[in-house]
């Protein structure tokens, strides 16, 4: 008997030779790897070498949905993708909200693998079941939005009015040109953004994926299922977080309590408290740039907390309107560069929505550049006449288009915090973890988010292991955040329970009102596997090391990656509430290889057998990565 | 002594304000006696169920303090969260 909750078909692309596949997943498989990130990891190592470069055609790009996506279960409109980062060289997934991954489920698929590369610009159309490969050289080069435009024109003479239900993800200027934090967009506004997957498409000069149909999963037992989609709304429903807080203000709502914390990184990570928090807030953003009546339409499918804003800058330099800002991106244009204009941000935020950018990446660098500036190791001519210093709102806006194009300077800062900060000589100014810039936390103030962000296979990173909600907002209960006791523990739990989160592709900030127990009955109802939580758990843990014996092969991975930025191990955080702290990575990081059952950052073979997953170890044995 | 109050969120839209500066005639005060000062604030946290908010003295949460017998002295600042969450 066929599992369910998939539609047990995935397509695969294979752009060099232009032919379309419908394969069959082995119920094994699912079983083990569930789907979303953990199916997209176990793709990637069966079929990838890992150490391809990620921009060659020997690279792949999944793009995946979950068990539960499409099948109503709250907090479920998602859709990731995995490949190869060409910002991190790791594994990579990237999730993305909004309405296109529950429609590719509906277009008959579960997964689609892109392989190889087109020698033309194509896009991709999907419908019902069957799928064809059609010129795209007419959009290459367009933005976002008008490219999603014309694809709906475009099939609106072939299926009419049905046209305005086809949802497009596609890549911007930004993934044409191999920025490597570039994005994959659906739905416009929402992004596969970190880690550069954009880029990866733009190599392979796929221009879009756009879907569409009417096929619908079917869960395994119906009854229980509809009982664990009850049970999970009546928690999100129970819970302030995502019955009114992330509802009226989205995420947002998190400036003023992170800046409160002393953990706001300001001026890249110079300090935790920023005196524009207030100004950027989301209290204020509610007051000024929201646009209300969208909230709703700009929804997740079938969402019923509706944090995505949709924003509209009236007057001033920075008119225009569309997604976001979220908390992140906030920070990333506002704190992260001494920038106090919520509308400087705003207009960033819709830059790289149209030029397919990630926000956080992308202010995040603009902030090393400032520190650069700053230090006198940008020529004056490199700028252009740009004034680029701490607070430049024309800088943040500007410096982002010149990255999508890679004008300039712009094709410094398209590398990243970490190439970037190397080429002008001050490698220490990246706040960077595998090359990948670090979120809104600093976490001086928040130890066991410093580990998190310190072991987090795809570089720097706050959704792997969430520690802010145990360490700030009291979820699922308050422990000390300046303390390291016990955090190894927590972070291993945490990320293991993200990657089966992600791998259901379920939202994260559902862990805000559900935890392993719901996940469980969810898979277990929609699948018919019977699984325990102890199942679920080990399914998050296989993942993870899965994910890091990919590193491994593709780079070495351990001890030395396991680290963060000198300036947060090394110089106390310089005022606020935080004053004192760095963080103290020392006293966590052999116990948290204890609890992985590591050696120095790597899996040993009996912890990969225990898994199941011998033939890695096997892998890794063959190149004598194995520790001993 | 002087201590600032700034609540946050949908207490905002609840209170009607943002921030307020309350003169004690002592130089010590529990976060209970500056609460009795705000009615309006004490009736929704303290009446209610404090631990639901989170409540920072200096950017402390008082759950690692004395909760409402944190004492308090001039020039402290505290915040007050109604629950939230994002990433």
């Amino acid at each position: 008997m066929a599992l369910g909750g998939y539609m047990g078909r995935i397509l695969r692309v294979d752009l060099y030779e232009e032919k379309l596949r419908v394969e069959e997943l082995p119920e094994t498989v699912l079983r083990k790897w569930v789907g979303g990130r953990g199916l997209g990891v176990y793709l990637m190592l069966r079929e990838v070498n890992p150490r391809v470069d990620p921009l060659s055609p020997e690279n792949k790009v999944i793009l995946l949905t979950g068990p539960v996506t499409g099948t109503g279960y709250p907090m479920s409109g998602r859709w990731c993708s995995v490949t190869k980062s060409p910002l991190t060289n790791t594994i990579h997934d990237s999730q993305s909200g909004g309405k296109w991954g529950p429609e590719l489920k509906f277009a008959g698929f579960d997964a689609v693998i892109i392989e190889g590369a087109a020698e033309d610009p194509v896009w991709l159309w999907i419908h019902n079941g069957k799928a064809e490969l059609r010129c795209a050289r007419d959009l290459w080069g367009k933005d976002v939005h008008t490219t999603t435009d014309k694809i709906v024109e475009e099939l609106r003479d072939e299926i009419g009015d049905e046209a305005k239900k086809v949802k497009v993800a596609c890549i911007g200027p930004a993934g044409e040109n191999l920025v490597r934090f570039a994005s994959i967009m659906n739905d416009k506004n929402r992004a596969a953004g970190r880690g550069g997957h954009g880029a990866v498409l733009g190599a392979k000069r796929l221009k879009a994926v756009a879907v569409r149909g009417d096929m619908r999963p079917k869960p395994a037992d119906e009854e229980a299922f509809r009982e664990a989609v009850r049970e999970a709304m009546g928690k999100i429903k129970e819970s302030a977080v995502t019955s009114q807080a992330l509802p009226s203000y989205g995420t947002a709502v998190l400036v003023n309590i992170i800046n409160k914390h002393g953990i706001y990184p300001t001026r890249n990570f110079r300090t935790g408290v920023f005196e524009g928090a207030e100004k950027t807030s989301g209290e204020t953003m509610a007051e000024t740039l929201l646009v209300k009546d969208m909230v709703r339409k700009e929804a997740c499918w079938g969402c019923p907390v509706s944090c995505a804003r949709y924003t509209r800058v009236r007057d001033g330099p920075w008119t225009g309107e569309g997604g976001g800002p979220e908390y992140e991106t906030i920070w990333a244009f506002t704190a992260q560069c001494g920038v106090d204009s919520l509308e400087a941000a705003a207009k960033a935020n819709y830059l790289c929505n149209e030029l397919g950018l990630d926000t956080i990446s992308m202010g995040h660098t603009i902030g090393t550049f400032m520190e650069l500036v700053e230090k006198g190791r940008v020529p004056e001519e490199k700028l252009r006449g740009l004034r680029v210093e701490w607070g430049s709102q024309e800088a943040v806006v500007e410096l982002t288009w010149r990255t999508a194009y890679r004008s300039g300077v712009g094709d410094d800062l398209a590398e990243g915090a970490k190439r970037l900060a190397e080429k002008y000589g001050e490698p220490d100014v990246a706040m960077v973890v595998r090359g990948q810039e670090l979120p809104a936390y600093d976490p001086r103030g928040v130890q066991g988010h410093g580990l998190a962000y310190a072991t987090s296979n795809r570089g720097g990173c706050h959704l792997r292991a969430y520690m802010i909600s145990p360490e700030v907002l009291s979820i699922p209960k308050l422990v000390d955040r300046f303390s390291t006791e016990g955090k190894p523990e927590l972070v291993k739990t945490f990320q293991d329970l993200s990657a089966v989160i992600d791998s259901m592709v379920v939202c994260k900030f559902s862990v805000f009102a559900l935890w392993a127990e719901d996940y469980t009955e969810a898979l277990s109802s929609v699948t018919g596997v019977n699984y325990t939580v102890d199942d679920v758990m080990k399914i998050g843990e296989r993942i993870w090391n899965a994910e890091r014996a990919f590193n491994i092969l593709s780079f070495g991975d351990g001890r030395e990656y396991d680290t963060l930025p000198r300036r947060l191990l090394e110089e106390p955080m310089p005022e606020g509430p935080a004053k004192g702290y760095v963080v103290k990575l020392g006293e966590m990081i052999d116990e948290y290889y204890k609890h992985r059952g590591w050696i120095d950052g790597r899996p040993t073979r009996e912890r990969l057998e225990e898994l199941g997953l011998k033939w890695l170890a096997e892998m890794l044995d063959e190149e004598n990565l194995l520790p001993q | 002594m002087k201590v600032k109050v700034s609540i946050f969120s949908f207490l905002r839209e609840k209170l009607g304000w943002r921030e307020k500066t309350v003169e004690l005639d002592c130089n010590r005060a529990t976060l209970r006696e500056v609460l009795h000062r705000f009615p309006d604030l004490k009736e929704i946290v303290v009446n209610q169920k404090p631990e639901d908010f989170i409540i920072l003295v200096n950017g402390r949460n008082i759950r690692h303090l004395k909760m409402l017998d944190t004492e308090l002295s001039d020039g402290d600042e505290v915040v007050v969260f109604p629950p939230g969450g994002g990433g």
